[in-house]
């Protein structure tokens, strides 16, 4: 059942597109000593999931970014890509995505953040952060 | 310390890994039992307990308890049928989640054994004629022996967790009557890690109990070989053909029987792949959607502390059609859960520490159908109906209301349409009104039913798949001994059910 996407998996553009739209949903904060995504092997995990998951997914996950990515075209009616954005612009942006009325384009932002939440949740780092004060799990996240 | 696990040091020969299967292999049993999940490995043990020889196939790895990690995503690889990824297709789309390994889906499950209501079994007999099959009196003797095998039991003080305490606690205000759950453990530390695998084998999950115990008593399992379909020749099951991982074909054949256990997704796609034509087969799939709601505390929870699952509420089962439950979530889960995106969601994984989640299970009255997707894949049609949802919101008010009056600063529903933090009791009643649309609620699938279910007529209004001797209508020495055969859902957690019918099975098979 796991096929494989033909080997244009990720290209340069979409890549840049792809850290601006996992950036955008897991940016971190310095303060809260949560890193932001960008910081971990995020091309590392987008390439080993082309290998993981069925390929309709890993279709599914590249359709996401790149929609995600030209958003702003139709929610703010500008030429722009995400990247080009600030954050609190890029959040904006999403965040329009994410409670849109549209049922399918939620979808495509909750597939990027339940992708990403595979990611950073199981980032050392990340966890330490979240086990914080428990005597047990905060020593044992590797 | 070195210590060593049931998965270890097994019978030389009694693991045949399809992976590293070196050329076709050919071979003969009295049975052979297709998957080695809850039904497929307790049948298997019940077959060869009695001295006949015995092939279990499985499609998926054996992955190995001194191998189980605690990151979500290498399990998801390793272990979850397509890496996770499955989904029930209807008026939206619901993860679909289910092992694919040694174990099935007992190796990530939270272990929970419950026996089937009483008014479910009088409603197989009544309504679909299932007789002696779904007598709590024939079932019991097996009930019995499964709990004592799995150490059935309450979960223990020292691993209750504050999940599972304040869940526990404030029902008992409220006069609700809840109860620590029931587990099929052993020695339970409370890593909260059940769906990444239990890293000590505390959990009793087939991998590490029924699997080896069958292999100890002279079973084979051939592990990464998916089986393509059952040889029927003139209306009888006689073996089957599977492929192995490693590219090689296997061809068991079966001098007494086929049983198929390959869950109620996998089955009927594997009883058309050998021929079976039957109008109800792939019909009438049934589920527990289920959902889970955070709540934040102004103290901490430390969910990632204390049995994943280890308190529920069943009493509202039979007037309102749902049970509760508390679910530890690990945080790779929990960061899909967490409303938002951004700051506000990074502001959120901040509190962790200080966050439960409790869950609720819908009784649905929904019916679905496996079908035979594109490139072959098993495509589920499930969506549910307004009365579910109906049963949904009014759950998930009342578990809002647990929370607020456990003290819970803000309640995260997830329901598309209602904000996404709930600050005060008196917001519950946004839940009572949320939209009657399966679109605005984050559902998870795990309990399956239906799909080849047992009666005794094949045609007819009740019409079904599997006689009440387990064996197909179509072909003789087919036997369907998982929870396909379930004519309806249970309103409890399956896993009990499923084995204790399998174990009826088989001994029923040993007898024909
Ligand atoms: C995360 C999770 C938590 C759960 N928690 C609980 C709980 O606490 N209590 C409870 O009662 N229930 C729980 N359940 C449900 C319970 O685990 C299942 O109902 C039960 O395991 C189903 O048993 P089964 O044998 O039908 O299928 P499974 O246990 O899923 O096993 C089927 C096996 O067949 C294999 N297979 C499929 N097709 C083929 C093929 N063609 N060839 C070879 N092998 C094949 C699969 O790879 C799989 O290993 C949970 C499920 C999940 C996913
Ligand atoms: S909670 Fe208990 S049963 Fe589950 S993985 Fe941890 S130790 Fe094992």
């Amino acid at each position: 059942m796991r096929g494989s996407v033909p080997s244009a998996w990720l290209t340069g553009v979409e890549r840049r597109w792809a850290s601006a739209v996992f950036d955008t949903l897991f940016p971190g904060i310095a303060d809260e000593g949560l890193v932001s995504i960008t910081e971990l092997d995020l091309f590392g995990f987008l390439d080993q999931l082309r290998e993981t998951v069925p390929a309709r997914v890993a279709w599914a996950v590249r359709f996401a970014i790149v929609f995600v990515a030209l958003s702003p075209l139709f929610v703010l009616w500008r030429l722009r890509t995400l990247a080009s954005l600030d954050q609190v612009v890029r959040e904006r942006v999403v965040t329009e995505l994410a409670t849109s009325r549209v049922y399918g384009i939620r979808q495509l932002v909750l597939i990027l953040k339940s992708m990403g939440a595979l990611l950073y949740g199981a980032d050392a780092r990340v966890r330490r952060r979240m086990f914080e004060g428990h005597p047990q799990r905060s020593e044992d996240s590797r | 310390m070195n210590q060593s696990f049931p998965d270890e040091d097994l019978p030389e020969g009694a693991v045949v890994d399809g992976m590293a299967l070196g050329r076709p292999f050919d071979d003969s049993y009295d049975f052979v039992v297709v998957g080695s999940g809850a039904a497929g490995a307790v049948a298997a043990h019940t077959l060869a307990e009695s001295g006949a020889s015995v092939a279990l196939v499985e499609e998926g790895p054996w992955v190995k308890t001194r191998d189980f990690g605690d990151r979500v995503y290498d399990a998801f690889r390793g272990m979850y049928r397509d890496a996770g990824t499955q989904v029930l297709e209807g008026d939206s789309y619901i993860p679909l989640i289910q092992g694919a390994c040694v174990g099935g889906s007992t190796v990530m499950n939270s272990a929970i054994a419950w026996r089937p209501p009483e008014e479910v079994l009088v409603d197989w007999q009544r309504r679909f004629g299932l007789g002696d099959v779904a007598s709590m009196k024939v079932l019991e003797p097996h009930f019995d022996a499964l709990e004592a095998a799995l150490g059935a039991r309450g979960v223990q003080d020292e691993v209750l967790g504050e999940n599972n305490r304040i869940f526990l606690e404030q029902a008992e205000k409220q006069g609700i009557s809840a109860v620590r759950t029931r587990r099929y453990e052993r020695g339970c530390r409370g890593s909260g890690r059940c769906m990444t695998g239990c890293p000590t084998a505390a959990k009793q999950g087939m991998n590490v109990s029924y699997v080896p115990w069958a292999l100890r008593l002279g079973a084979r399992i051939f592990t990464s070989c998916r089986v393509d379909r059952v040889v029927i020749v003139s209306g009888r099951a006689v073996g089957i053909v599977a492929r192995a991982k490693g590219g090689h074909p296997v061809h068991l054949r079966a001098r007494r029987g086929v049983l198929v256990a390959a869950s109620a997704v996998q089955t009927p796609n594997l009883l058309r792949r050998s021929g079976l034509r039957a109008r109800d087969l792939g019909e009438h799939f049934q589920a527990h959607p289920g959902l889970g709601m955070g709540g934040v505390f102004d103290r901490p929870v430390h969910m990632e502390f204390g049995a994943t699952q280890g308190a529920d509420i069943e009493q509202f089962r039979t007037s309102d059609g749902i049970k509760l439950e508390t679910i530890s979530m690990p945080p790779e889960l929990a960061a899909v859960r967490i409303p938002g995106i951004g700051r506000e969601l990074m502001n959120r994984l901040a509190v962790f520490s200080n966050l439960a989640v409790w869950a609720l299970i819908v009784r649905s009255d929904s019916e679905g159908r496996v079908t035979t997707g594109w490139g072959g894949r098993d495509k589920v049609v499930f969506s549910l109906s307004k009365r579910d949802l109906e049963r949904v919101r009014g759950g998930m008010a009342r578990l809002a209301s647990l929370f607020f009056d456990a003290g819970a600063l803000e309640v995260w529903p997830g329901v598309f349409g209602i904000p996404s933090a709930l600050t005060s009791a008196d917001q519950v009643k946004l839940l009572e009104d949320a939209p009657l649309d399966a679109r605005a609620f984050s559902f998870i699938a795990t309990h399956l039913f239906g799909t080849a279910r047992m009666g005794p007529e094949r045609k007819g209004r009740e019409g079904s798949v599997v006689g009440l001797d387990f064996q197909t209508h179509e072909a003789e020495r087919l036997y369907v001994v998982d929870s396909s055969v379930f004519p309806t859902n249970l309103g409890v957690n399956p896993q009990h059910t499923i084995m204790a019918l399998a174990r009826l099975a088989s001994v029923r098979v040993l007898e024909a």
